[in-house]
């Protein structure tokens, strides 16, 4: 039979006679005692032992109990550790003063070995059901983010749709998302969206778009067609309020046509073999709101090794600095300029780079991709 | 107080209770020679402080009427009044050597 280990409890109290008191009952109770006399040996044995909860005196030698917790509440090892003061002192500002520290309770001296007991138990059993709930809402989020990952497609996964991606959620549930698919022999379709919100809700709609593309991205339709058709149904399987920006290029390399279908999103940038990048700016409505809904569409003639880029609003905005994509994507030009020479796997990270690597905080998820003709 | 009774307030085994007696004494006996040396310099708060951790201690050991004791040696120190100390002292001394005789022949 499997025995689980026992909590460890960390006493640091410079009277002797309550660590006694406290060790023999508390250890006859199963529990493992650890005992320090001065504050500041406490502090080091919480670190190094890491206890399941700390029973603190405050006036003590050396370091006071409410230095040893600043310290611990400032460390993320030690942080979540419930620590419960004992005290002579039985003043209301003193225990408020614990409590704004981060204390879950405390204990007034003289005490009862029972009250230490029940209080040890008590906040044991709370601690135990925040760790499990914060372990599995963290369990949840990354198998989410894990199944989310698996949905996107890499270079190697595609060798001949020519393309490199930068991809990077912000948070474990990410509101972009790209996909890049084969419609037949010489065409390829190239898809990127970005979701409002970050809520897990949001990424299980993700699965659902990838769904869509594979049944309405066809040589049947024209992208534009596909396009209106993932709006129908999106509006009916978004949650209210919910709402997606995308763009969709469509590249035939046997005819060397591409097609762009803007829903709102960001300008695409080309950067053309021979001449200067441009934004094609086709402005269109939003994704999975209006049933009427008109998208921007443009289509181009192009020539081998041109290349195209498309990217999240992340890359382009701030709202720290107050920059929105209008103008944050015309100052991606030069920047996209600079990438010439970049082999297409490197180019979409040597922008994002390039562009974080100023003085900007990244503030939202961030996808670039790079596909070359 | 004999052991077995200190023993069931503690909810602990008498051999271990008896430990707890043994440290309850020995740092008693510290405290009441802290107040002793607070007393011959007239330093107050020293001994005060000396007999508010007699007090605590005892109360947590259920040795009421030694915390009493230690309490009203604490509110002497506080009120600075060194006149009855002394006597409080001898008080304290035969109930600790009485706990110690109760606890010893419990054993």
């Amino acid at each position: 039979m499997q025995t689980r280990t026992p909590y460890k409890i960390l006493v640091v109290d410079d009277n002797l006679l309550n660590l006694k008191l406290i060790e023999k009952s508390l250890s006859k109770e199963g529990y493992t005692i650890i005992t320090e006399t001065d504050g500041t040996r406490g502090r080091h044995a919480a670190f190094r032992e890491r206890p399941d909860l700390i029973l603190l005196d405050i006036q003590m030698p050396g370091e006071t109990g409410f230095e040893v917790i600043t310290h611990l509440k400032n460390n993320a090892d030690t942080s979540t550790i419930p620590v419960i003061f004992l005290t002579g002192v039985s003043e209301v500002t003193s225990k408020l003063k614990g409590f704004e520290l981060g204390a879950v309770d405390y204990i007034t001296k003289p005490f009862h070995s029972l009250e230490v007991l029940a209080r040890v138990r008590l906040h044991l059993k709370l601690s135990i059901a925040t760790n499990s709930l914060i372990e599995d809402q963290a369990r949840r989020l990354r198998q989410v983010a894990e199944a989310q990952t698996s949905m996107l497609p890499l270079p190697e996964d595609l060798p001949g749709a020519s393309f490199g991606v930068y991809y990077k959620a912000l948070e474990e549930a990410g509101g972009d998302f790209y996909d890049i698919f084969r419609i037949s022999d010489n065409i390829f379709g190239y898809f990127l969206a970005d979701f409002s919100g970050h809520d897990i809700k949001t990424s299980y709609m993700t699965a659902s778009l990838k769904a869509l593309l594979a049944q309405n991205c066809t040589p049947v339709y024209s992208p534009e067609e596909s396009m209106k058709m993932l709006n129908d149904v999106l509006i009916r399987i978004l949650p209210g309020g919910k709402f997606l920006t995308a763009c969709y290029i469509h590249l035939n390399r046997g005819t060397r046509q591409l097609t762009v279908v803007n829903a709102g999103h960001p300008p695409i940038v080309y950067l053309p073999r021979a001449g200067d990048p441009y934004l094609i700016k086709t402005e269109g409505d939003i994704l999975g709101t209006f049933k009427d809904a008109r998208f921007g569409k443009q289509t181009i003639e192009v020539r081998e090794t041109d290349r195209f880029f498309m990217y999240s609003d992340g890359l382009v905005e701030s709202a720290e600095n107050k920059v929105t994509w209008p103008r944050g994507a015309e100052d991606l030009l030069p920047v996209i300029e600079k990438t010439r020479s970049a082999n297409l796997e490197n180019a979409p990270g040597c922008i994002v780079e390039s562009i974080f690597n100023t003085n900007t905080a990244v503030e939202d998820d961030v996808t670039v991709i790079c596909v070359e003709v | 107080m004999d052991i077995k009774t200190i023993a069931a307030y503690l909810q602990l085994e008498e051999e271990e209770a008896g430990e707890l007696v043994e440290l309850f004494i020995s740092t008693t006996l510290s405290d009441m020679n802290k107040i002793r040396d607070a007393v011959r310099f007239n330093d107050f708060e020293n001994a005060a402080g000396a007999a508010h951790s007699i007090k605590g201690a005892a109360s947590s050991m259920g040795l009421d009427r030694i915390s009493s004791l230690a309490g009203q040696a604490e509110t002497l120190a506080k009120e600075e009044d060194f006149d009855q100390m002394e006597e409080m002292l001898g008080r304290l001394k035969r109930e600790i050597a009485s706990l110690s005789r109760r606890t010893e022949a419990g054993n």
